[in-house]
Parts: C-alpha cells; sequence; structure tokens
C-alpha cells in the first residue's frame, strides 16, 4: 500500500472514535493518560485499504502512563472474534494510537506485535504482512484545522521499516448525515428553520460558498505569484492547468447534460402534482364535509329532508349518492361539485399513470366508485377517451405548459359544456337552494382551487 | 489532505449553528461517578413515578454507530444495546454496539443468541475500564417512522421489569437518508395497567398503511423522551474539519437518486391511504374521523412534496454551477469565479 498514489481511506467513524476513546479516558482516569490504542478494522482489497471501524484495546495505566505490558490478548482475541461475527465483511487491519505527540514511540510498535500476537488465536481473520498504524496528535487537533493525523504502514517482517502513507477521508451517505446532523443540530429537530427543503438549500449554499471559497484562493495565489510575491510551485500550476482543462469538458457534456436536466425537471413538474393533488383532495373533503353538515341542518330544519333521513346510518354514502343521483336530476349547487371531483380524480390519475404504479389501484377505486352509483360509472367511462387524450397530449408538453394544461383543462377546457351547464345550473341555485351559504363558499373555493399546483410548476418556466 | 486551511468564513454557518443551538461540548459530561450510580439503581425513582425519565442524551460516536449500523442492515431490522449512565432524569448514552441479530419485526427481540453475546461483551468492556453499564437497546425501522410496535412493547415493558434503568431508541435509516437528518427516536413504556394522564398528541409521523393499526393499538402504551446530543472538545474540532471536506459531496449528491424507492414508497402508501379513507367515506358516518385521517395524508403529501423540492434545488444548483449553457435563471455570483481560471 505504499505505491504511490494509493491513498488510504478512512471512514469519520474511525476518526470519531479516536477522539471518543481519548477524551472518555482523559476524562475518566486522569491526567496519567496521554494516549490510547485501538485496533481498525477495515477492508484490504489489493493495496487499496480501507479503514471502517474500530474497537478499543486493553491497555492499563499506571502514573507514569500507559503500561504496555498490561495488554490483554485475550480480551483481544474475544473482542475480535465479536466483532467479526457482526461485521464479517470487515477484518482487523491495524491499529490506531490518538496521543498528545506527533512522533512515533516504541510503543505503538511493540504494540501492533503484540496485536499480530493476539490475533493468531483468532479464526476468520486473515494474516496482514503490513498493517496500518494511525497516529492522532489530540492537543494539535484543537489548534490546527488540519486534522493532525497520520498514517503510517509497517512492515512486519521488520518493524522498524515504517513509511508514511498518504491518507484521504472517505464516507457513505449515512455516516454524512450523520456527521452532519451532530455537527449542526443538538436536538431532535434542530432549530426551527422551515422545511427539510429550505434546510437543504442553506446546506447547498455553503456549498457553493465553500467551492467559491476555494477558486478564490487559487486565484489569489496566482495573484501572488505574478506579482512576484511568490515563488511558483509548478506542481500547483500543473494541477491548476489541470482543471481549466477540466472545464472545457465540462463544455462538451453540457448539452447533454442540459438534456437530461429537461427530462429529469419534468419528471419532478409531474411528481410535484401529487402532493398538490392530494392537498385538494383534501380541502375537497373538508367542503363536503361543512356541505354535509349544513345540509343536515337545514334538513332538521325543513320537513322535506324526512325521507332522508332514514338513511342516517350512513352519511356519507347518502351524500355521495345524493350527488350522483343530482347528473341526472340535480339540485341546484350541490351539482355543481360532480365535474369538479371527476377532474381531480383524473389528475391523479394521470399522475399516477405516469409514475407507473398503483396506476391499477386508483382505477380500481375508481371501478369501486362506479360500481357504486352507477350514474357517475356512466359518466365516467363516458370520460376515459377524452382522458386517454389529454394524457398523451400533455407528455409532448413541458412542465409548465402541462400544469396550465391541467388547471386551465379542469376548469373549462376539458369540459366546456359541463361547466356552462353548471354556470347555468347556479344561476337559479342561488335564490332557490337553501344552502346558498354553503354553495357561495364553494363556488369561491373551486376557482382557486387549482392555483396552487399552477403556481408551484412556475419554476420550470425559468429553464 | 484536503481538509486545508481554508477562510475562517467557510464554516461560518456551522459555528451559527452550533451557538444557536447551544451545543454543549463540555468533557465532564464524560465522567463516571460509579457510587452515584449504585446509588441510583438502589435508590429506583422511576418506580415511583412512569414518568420519570424525560432526556436522552447521546453521544456523536453512539449516534454516528447507530446510524451506520442501521443502513448497513437495509431493510431488514437490526438491534443492539446502548451503553451509559443515568443522571437525574435523563438517560446519557456513550456508545452503542451492535448485535447479531437481524431480521424482521417479529424476530427482534433479544435471543439467547444475542444474550450470550452481550454478556461476552460487557464483560471484555469491564475489563477494558468502560465503566458505562448497559441501559437501553436500540433496532430499527426502516422505512416506517419511529414508534415502538407490539413486540417493541412487550419487550421494553419486560426490560423495563428487570433491568431497569432501560430505554428504546428507534431509528429509521430510510427516512434519515430521504430527509437528509438523522430519524430517531427514544421511548419508555408505562407500566401495566397505567393510563397516561393526559393526551398529549405527539408529533404526527406519516406511517404506512400496513403497520397503522400496530401503531395505533400500543401508541398509547410509551412516551417519547426528548432527544439531544452532546460532543466533546476534541470532536467538535474533528467535526469542524470533516465539515470542511463534505461540501464536495453535498454537491455532487442528490437526493433524488439515493431515495428514488423511498420516495416511490411513499406514494404508493398515499395512494393506498386515500383507497381506505375512500371506502371509509362511502360507509362511516363518523366524518370528523375519516376527515382527521384526510388531514394526515394531506401532511404525508406535503413531507413528499418537500423531498422532491429539496431535491429540485441540487437539481438547480448543479445546472447553475457545472452547465454554463446561458439560461435564464439568475446564474448565482459564485458561477463567474468559476469561468476566470
Amino acid at each position: 500500500m505504499s505505491q504511490k498514489g494509493q491513498k488510504v481511506q478512512i471512514h469519520p467513524l474511525v476518526i470519531m472514535q479516536m477522539s471518543e476513546h481519548y477524551s472518555r479516558f482523559k476524562v475518566q482516569l486522569g491526567r496519567g493518560v496521554n494516549e490510547v490504542y485501538g485496533a481498525i478494522l477495515g477492508r484490504q482489497n489489493n493495496r487499496q485499504v480501507e479503514a471502517i471501524n474500530s474497537f478499543q484495546l486493553k491497555v492499563g495505566y499506571s502514573d507514569d502512563g500507559v503500561d504496555i505490558d498490561s495488554f490483554g490478548e485475550r480480551h483481544t482475541a474475544q473482542r475480535a472474534e465479536q466483532y467479526l461475527e457482526v461485521f464479517p465483511e470487515l477484518q482487523i487491519i491495524g491499529i490506531y494510537c490518538c496521543s498528545e505527540n506527533d512522533n512515533l514511540t516504541g510503543n505503538e510498535k511493540s504494540m501492533l506485535l503484540k496485536l499480530a500476537l493476539a490475533m493468531r488465536g483468532v479464526e476468520k481473520t486473515t494474516h496482514i504482512d503490513s498493517p496500518l498504524l494511525l497516529k492522532m496528535n489530540a492537543v494539535k487537533a484543537g489548534i490546527a484545522r488540519t486534522l493532525p493525523l497520520t498514517a503510517f504502514e509497517v512492515d512486519m517482517v521488520d518493524i522498524d521499516r515504517i513509511s508514511k502513507l498518504e491518507w484521504i477521508l472517505v464516507s457513505e451517505e449515512s455516516e454524512r448525515i450523520g456527521v452532519n446532523h451532530i455537527a449542526k443540530l443538538s436536538t431532535k429537530d434542530g432549530v426551527k428553520d422551515g422545511g427539510a427543503d429550505e434546510k437543504h438549500a442553506k446546506a447547498q449554499m455553503a456549498a457553493m460558498q465553500m467551492l467559491s471559497n476555494r477558486v478564490e484562493m487559487i486565484l489569489a495565489y496566482f495573484e501572488r505569484v505574478k506579482n512576484g510575491e511568490k515563488e511558483a510551485d509548478w506542481e500547483i500550476l500543473k494541477e491548476a492547468n489541470l482543471l481549466t482543462q477540466r472545464l472545457k469538458t465540462i463544455d462538451r457534456y453540457g448539452e447533454e447534460m442540459g438534456e437530461d436536466f429537461a427530462k429529469e425537471e419534468k419528471t419532478i413538474a409531474l411528481f410535484q402534482l401529487m402532493p398538490q393533488i392530494t392537498k385538494l383532495v383534501g380541502n375537497m373533503a373538508h367542503v363536503w364535509a361543512k356541505v354535509a353538515r349544513s345540509r343536515q341542518i337545514t334538513e332538521s330544519l325543513s320537513d322535506e329532508g324526512f325521507h332522508l333521513r332514514q338513511q342516517t346510518a350512513s352519511r356519507w354514502s347518502h351524500q355521495f349518492g345524493q350527488m350522483r343521483n343530482s347528473s341526472e336530476n340535480p339540485p341546484p349547487g350541490i351539482r355543481r361539485f360532480t365535474p369538479v371531483r371527476n377532474n381531480e380524480d383524473e389528475d391523479y390519475l394521470d399522475e399516477e399513470d405516469e409514475n407507473g404504479e398503483n396506476g391499477g389501484l386508483k382505477r380500481k377505486i375508481n371501478m369501486a366508485e362506479n360500481n357504486m352509483s352507477g350514474n357517475v360509472g356512466n359518466s365516467n367511462l363516458a370520460k376515459q377517451p377524452s382522458r386517454k387524450e389529454r394524457k398523451g397530449r400533455r407528455q409532448e408538453k413541458c412542465p409548465r405548459a402541462l400544469a396550465t394544461s391541467s388547471s386551465a383543462s379542469s376548469s373549462a377546457n376539458n369540459n366546456p359544456t359541463n361547466s356552462q351547464n353548471d354556470q347555468e345550473m347556479m344561476e337559479p341555485g342561488w335564490n332557490s337552494s337553501e344552502n346558498v351559504r354553503t354553495a357561495g363558499n364553494v363556488g369561491s373555493h373551486v376557482p382557486d382551487a387549482p392555483m396552487p399546483s399552477a403556481s408551484n410548476s412556475a419554476p420550470p418556466d425559468q429553464i | 489532505m484536503e481538509v486545508d486551511a481554508a477562510k475562517p468564513s467557510a464554516s461560518v454557518p456551522q459555528r451559527n449553528w452550533e451557538l444557536s443551538n447551544q451545543i454543549e461540548n463540555v468533557d465532564s459530561i464524560f465522567e463516571y461517578n460509579a457510587n452515584m450510580q449504585t446509588e441510583m439503581r438502589n435508590a429506583k425513582p422511576w418506580d415511583k413515578d412512569p414518568h420519570y425519565f424525560k432526556q436522552i442524551k447521546i453521544s456523536a460516536i453512539a449516534l454516528l454507530k447507530m446510524t451506520m449500523h442501521a443502513k448497513r442492515g437495509g431493510n431488514l431490522e437490526i438491534m443492539g444495546l446502548l451503553q451509559g449512565r443515568i443522571d437525574a432524569n435523563s438517560f446519557i448514552i456513550l456508545d452503542a454496539f451492535a448485535l447479531p441479530v437481524e431480521g424482521t419485526e417479529t424476530r427482534v427481540n433479544a435471543q439467547a443468541q444475542a444474550y450470550e453475546y452481550m454478556s461476552v461483551y460487557t464483560d471484555l468492556c469491564d475489563t477494558e475500564g468502560r465503566k458505562e453499564k448497559v441501559v437501553g437497546w436500540y433496532h430499527s425501522h426502516p422505512g416506517y417512522g419511529c414508534w415502538l410496535s407490539g413486540i417493541d412493547v412487550s419487550t421494553q415493558t419486560l426490560n423495563q421489569k428487570f433491568q431497569e434503568p432501560w430505554v428504546a431508541i428507534v431509528i429509521d435509516p430510510l427516512r434519515t437518508m430521504s430527509a437528509g437528518k438523522v430519524d430517531i427516536g427514544a421511548f419508555r413504556t408505562y407500566p401495566e395497567g397505567y393510563r397516561p394522564p393526559d393526551d398529549v398528541p405527539s408529533e404526527y409521523q406519516s406511517i404506512p398503511m400496513n403497520k397503522i393499526e400496530d401503531f395505533g393499538v400500543h401508541c398509547k402504551r410509551y412516551y417519547p423522551l426528548d432527544v439531544s446530543f452532546f460532543k466533546s472538545q476534541l470532536d467538535a474540532h474533528i467535526l469542524s474539519a470533516l465539515w470542511n471536506s463534505y461540501w464536495i459531496s453535498t454537491l455532487s449528491s442528490s437526493p433524488l437518486f439515493s431515495n428514488v424507492e423511498f420516495i416511490n414508497n411513499q406514494m404508493h402508501d398515499i395512494g393506498q391511504k386515500l383507497g381506505a379513507l375512500n371506502t371509509k367515506f362511502q360507509l362511516n358516518d363518523k366524518s370528523t374521523e375519516a376527515l382527521d385521517a384526510m388531514d394526515k395524508i394531506v401532511t404525508d403529501a406535503k413531507a413528499i412534496g418537500d423531498e422532491l423540492e429539496s431535491g429540485r434545488i441540487s437539481h438547480f444548483v448543479k445546472k447553475s454551477l457545472f452547465n454554463r449553457k446561458p439560461c435564464c435563471c439568475a446564474p448565482p455570483p459564485q458561477i463567474d469565479e468559476e469561468m476566470q481560471p
């Protein structure tokens, strides 16, 4: 692994564990502790070494520091067996030492030898001939901005042959989230800073800030080299040149990326319709509930409602039935919802169809509705082809057009006759119906309803 | 090493966060007073008050270990144990270790094998100078949120009877990945026959259709603890150094790609819930109940909307940074600097 260009990959968990081990012992055992040891678990693939996890080694401490001879061999072997049982893909690849200086003392070497000896008794472990030694300076960690961590490779044949290795920090997504979480937030939910998207936007901003800082740094360096304030480092200049070369390749792939971007943007826009539509459905449910309640009040006040009250066991089904029957013989006011509801369903359905999932489910629900009241079934069936058409048309459009067309079509395009009818139906309703007020509320509500989806899909028009 | 000296301004957001959150980084939290712990264990103040424990403080390392272990399990539930101590009304969790138990809901209960593993592990801890006792367990609920199922409740009740003090932590690796923050909850069960005094409606969380019954039956039998996190001073420095190298992955990863499956499942779930609600609307006359359910679905939908929106933000950032085609959206100022070299 000492080959040039091969860097040891270190996960944050290992570094955090070194730090935790040191801090805890420092606090619990007092001043005598100035170095702690642990074994590193990881993967080794040819010359690629990855340090993933670790556990602490048993060492005794006396007043004047660590007592290497008290190293617990049996303990280490048992511990190793336990870890390998839970994480079978890992193996012991070396040790860490967190102490208060940068230089290697003899202790690390004897520790390594002892570890190698202890590991001989453990099944499942493979023999490592060039173990990894990580050394962290805990004192310097408080001052320096860089991590005072050094990686070494030890030759087990000749224990004095120790070579320094380059290392690089790697992390998987879950680890990153964990570290970010603990670095930023102290409570479960953190600060009340808006929704998840806002937080995400902040993280993105911080990252961009960082990028621009780096670029500025390079520029500042160039500036100083140009003015002769600083000696030119050819390595750095070469790398900077490489970077600018790479920017050109970005240009080349730019078009491709733009296409992908547009495609994905459309998908997101489509997906985004789902929450909006669900919200609308929710609003509709509330409106229905209110209508139902007011109807019941009016029914109880008037004698007309007598025969309806026999069905009170299922107010909702009655409500539905009422609405559905109304398509044939529409009482004003209520009639008006029916087309809106259907449009709702259709939007939702299109959405699901596009996703390629539970479209079948939704259709089943639709079927259930159809079975429940034949009237609507007919009207729905009659509309099916038109929906297909609409869907076909939609797919060709860009997201914005899609959104507007969906809102436009649901209010006017799709069922011009229906909505016209509604308008006509409404007119007498305003005066004759008993629930004028509710109808009025709904009337003002419905035209607004598609707005959110339209406004939400507005960003795409900036593309 | 890529963690080089950046301008101090680079970590300003991070420092603000820490300030506004009053993150404890006092190392005294690592202190362990064996006498006091034994005293408390003997006094058993939690026997008198079923609501005795109110908070839980989790160390950085324990959180990291749990998150990674849960993620490793994927769609399988994993479990492990927590080491720490108690301090007045709170648990302090210093470390966690994994148990060789994996499986679905029915299998997650500490069985003989796990028990043996645990006793060997803790014996080893004693000899290596780790004084903290095992004070609880953690397990994962991949994709269905942090709450206790029926089996969890009975496991926890049993342990609270015989192993006090004992706490249960639930972690959801899938939602953690999806939301970009660790989804975690800590719970204590009430003793049998105890009725919680006033029903404080806990924070709403989305629970999938096939689990909702289990949740509903048992949700009155336990209560959540306030979860907070702490880190040592050394941890704090290391975290800030780590933070400096994270910006690259923040820019290059997209929540849309990593969470496709989760988002799809969520949508599917919403579809199912809506379907169920539809039948409810038609059959049931308790409309307020149905309306509440409707509201919950809407909340779920909004959450997905949020997640999609954050994906879209990453998308725009990437486009405006790296795709230098003239476009009509306002380019962020950074883009100019990038073009110059």
